[in-house]
């Protein structure tokens, strides 16, 4: 029988980075490790599933700036040289380490790792790892959903209500386009809601969102069932509010699974370990070392000396914490349905990134968690729109103002760190409202070119991604110059207009390196609402 | 409240703060180049704008930006030198909640306020002759909640929302005692509904009454 509904999010999202003028740009790794360690492995996995009938729900979230990017020509081509670059850094380790068992094993293991990564990329994904997701979105097994059209904070833009609507509409249209259907659900950038936003997601035709679950218990009124269950908005939107119990399991550092001491060990890598002489061709090309993947020690312990990670032993261990997961959730639900007449459901929302970067094995625990499941019959995984068609009566509430930051608020996205850049974004706001009013029938087609320019590097300043970096004092330099970027560009180009004179060297070059969301209309700025399509 | 929604509402808070963090991920993927530091770029230090924005950080915290024209502050006979600006934070019955001053035309402020479930804003402006000349008002913000408010009668709304179409469930019987589960409650709830013929399901797009979707 079962006891409870489980709804596992993984909110897959990178900030759009490309620099064509540059051959190698490390920034532009953040995606090809995504790509290699995370979204092919689970994928793979998922195919292994399909393959081995067992029954499988997962709800991802794939942003639009990463959709993009996967689709691009121009990062992909780099990817493949990212990739070659990784085999032939393994065959010179395969060299090094013989004599050395237990290094020549691991260093086999990542050669082996990087080239069936290659094969599955260009055999079953045909170059495009949204296929991978297309494939399993078609089948209903995964529910995709969408996110901010560049992730923005949106109650810190929301002062011009029109940045908000043109970040979800986009958001929509960026989903159409790659998935060839309507999403249903979103994940809101941070998880952040305030209120009224439902207003607009109801314009655009969302069904449901995912909030934290203060949301839901500090709403007006409170949710009754707390977060075990979802709520309407007053604009008939549905709220599942996430499951903090579930997500420590797997978060914690010190407690959670990812700190098991037979699991990879994220920080050892040969980029840094071995001679720089020797690395040098493969860490970035101004002699800074970088992360190659080649990492062969494991936790082993709160020591320096890391014992050798053994893949295998790590990869039986994953089974083992999918056990231990699923015994965890069957006593949640327990519990709860003593507390609930309906059957409880276990909302538990992570970042995609986390399984299989900085928890190599992460996949495999998926992979082994949903045989687990399907095995035992006792939780059974599903998706928010699942839930509603078996649970379509839910109280209205209005969701209190929150997010999944660092105490449930905005103080990640608005402190002292990065607070100048909201004057830039909301001015930028203003500047396209007006400027989407004043040129609404222009046939002009360079006209049209600049505005939908300013729009694409308006929607880029606003990603949260920048202000988050700030904040944690993580790629600091590069976030405050991609803010700086981006709002000079918008200048630029608004001088353009306002001059009447044209740079059409900047603005190609723009056009080219900047080049999001090719459907882009800067009329999305007038703020009329959505038709319902 | 009653025992068994007690510890719904204590399971789906607990942990919750140790456990709020976005983007773990992001600390260990995203690192930066030399690149990154070479480049620079000029952005505008003011707009020569009049803008007063009010920006909500937590449930104590708030943050405030501004700019101020020449013309606008010739057009008040404002002068910086010899003046002072006012920021007033006032609710939306103009009740005075916090204030401070400044004497530049463009600026920030983060402040600290302790109010849940309040509209406010801040006026900005001058004295004269005793008396406060507001300039410029600020967007309106909802202050955050982190009270438990738990429905009565008159609030408690359920909605059952099909493909086709969806209808609303309002308590209106006043002797209805809430002692038992949540979803005991509404079954009972839409019971007694059933049985008082109490359903509303109206062709409307009112919010709170049933519609047919389109």
């Amino acid at each position: 029988m079962i006891k409870g509904y489980w709804i596992p999010v993984l909110h897959s999202h990178l900030p759009f980075v490309k620099h064509p003028k540059y051959e190698n740009f490390l920034e532009e790794h953040w995606l090809f490790e995504a790509i290699t360690e995370c979204y092919v492995p689970l994928l793979k996995r998922l195919y292994m599933l399909e393959h081995e009938n067992v029954d499988f729900r997962l709800t991802v979230s794939i942003t639009p700036p990463l959709a993009e990017m996967l689709d691009d020509a121009h990062l992909m081509n780099k990817y493949k040289n990212y990739l070659n670059k990784a085999i032939d850094l393994g065959n010179k380790e395969i060299q090094r380490t013989q004599g050395n068992e237990e290094y020549a094993n691991i260093a086999l293991f990542y050669r082996n790792f990087f080239q069936e990564t290659k094969d599955f990329f260009e055999q079953v994904l045909h170059g495009n790892v949204l296929n991978g997701y297309r494939h399993f979105y078609n089948k209903r097994s995964i529910e995709i959903i969408t996110c901010g059209a560049t992730h923005g904070f949106l109650p810190l833009l929301c002062v011009n209500e029109n940045a908000v609507k043109a970040q979800i509409k986009i958001a929509v249209q960026a989903h159409k386009k790659h998935f060839n259907q309507h999403p249903r659900g979103i994940w809101l950038p941070e998880c952040a809601y305030y209120d009224g936003l439902d207003e607009i997601l109801k314009q655009n035709n969302i069904e449901f969102f995912i909030a934290d679950s203060h949301s839901l218990i500090y709403a007006e009124p409170t949710s009754l069932n707390g977060a075990y269950a979802p709520v309407y908005t007053p604009n008939e939107v549905a709220v599942f509010g996430r499951d903090a119990l579930s997500s420590k399991q797997v978060w914690s550092s010190k407690e959670g699974y990812p700190g098991d001491v037979n699991y990879r060990d994220f920080y050892r890598d040969i980029g840094y370990d071995l001679e720089y002489e020797y690395i040098k061709p493969y860490i970035n090309p101004d002699g800074t070392r970088v992360f190659t993947g080649y990492k062969y020690h494991k936790i082993t312990g709160d020591t320096n000396h890391k014992g050798v990670y053994n893949p295998w032993v790590a990869a039986s261990k994953t089974k083992e914490h999918a056990e231990n997961f699923h015994y965890h959730r069957e006593k949640q639900m327990h519990e709860l349905s003593e507390l609930m007449s309906r059957t409880p459901m276990i909302v538990s929302p992570y970042d995609a990134e986390l399984f299989g970067h900085w928890w190599f094995e992460g996949p495999e625990f998926l992979y082994q968690l949903f045989k687990v499941i399907d095995e035992k019959k006792i939780i059974k995984a599903i998706t928010p729109v699942e839930y509603l068609h078996r649970y379509p009566n839910n109280q209205i509430v209005k969701p209190s103002a929150s997010s999944w930051g660092d105490k449930g608020y905005y103080d990640v996205w608005l402190n002292q760190s990065n607070a100048w850049i909201y004057r830039h974004l909301h001015h930028m706001a203003d500047v396209m409202s007006e400027y989407a009013l004043k040129h609404k029938h222009t046939e002009q087609n360079d006209t049209v070119r600049i505005l939908n320019q300013m729009l694409r590097e308006l929607l880029l300043a606003q990603s949260s991604d920048w202000a988050f970096l700030m904040s944690t004092a993580t790629a600091t330099q590069y976030s405050a110059n991609r803010t700086k970027e981006h709002i000079s560009n918008f200048d630029v180009l608004k001088q353009m207009l306002d001059n009447n004179n044209i740079n059409f060297d900047i603005l190609i070059e723009l056009e080219y390196k900047n080049s999001i969301f090719n459907f882009i209309d800067y009329k999305i700025f007038l703020g009329e609402n959505t038709s319902h399509d | 409240m009653n025992l068994e929604l007690q510890k719904i509402v204590n399971k789906s808070l607990e942990l919750e703060n140790d456990f709020s963090s976005s983007s773990h991920a992001s600390n260990t993927i995203m690192y930066e180049s030399q690149e990154a530091a070479s480049e620079e770029f000029i952005i505008p230090s003011r707009y020569h704008k009049n803008t007063l924005v009010l920006l909500p950080i937590n449930q104590e915290h708030y943050y405030v930006y501004w700019e101020l024209t020449q013309e606008l502050l010739h057009e008040y006979k404002v002068d910086l030198n010899q003046q002072k600006l006012y920021l007033k934070v006032e609710d939306s019955s103009d009740v005075l909640l916090f204030e401070f001053e400044s004497s530049f035309d463009l600026s920030e402020y983060f402040f600290s306020l302790k109010v849940q479930n309040r509209d406010i804003s801040v006026k900005l402006g001058y004295m004269k002759e005793n008396k406060f000349i507001v300039i410029l008002q600020s967007n309106n913000i909802r202050t955050f909640s982190s009270t438990i408010k738990l429905p009565d009668i008159s609030n408690e709304i359920w909605l059952e929302k099909h493909k086709n179409y969806i209808k609303i469930i309002q308590s209106n019987i006043e002797n209805m005692v809430f002692n038992e589960s949540s979803a005991s409650y509404m079954k009972q709830l839409k019971r007694l509904h059933y049985l008082n013929n109490a359903i509303i399901t109206k062709s409307s797009s009112t919010t709170l009454l049933g519609r047919k979707n389109d």
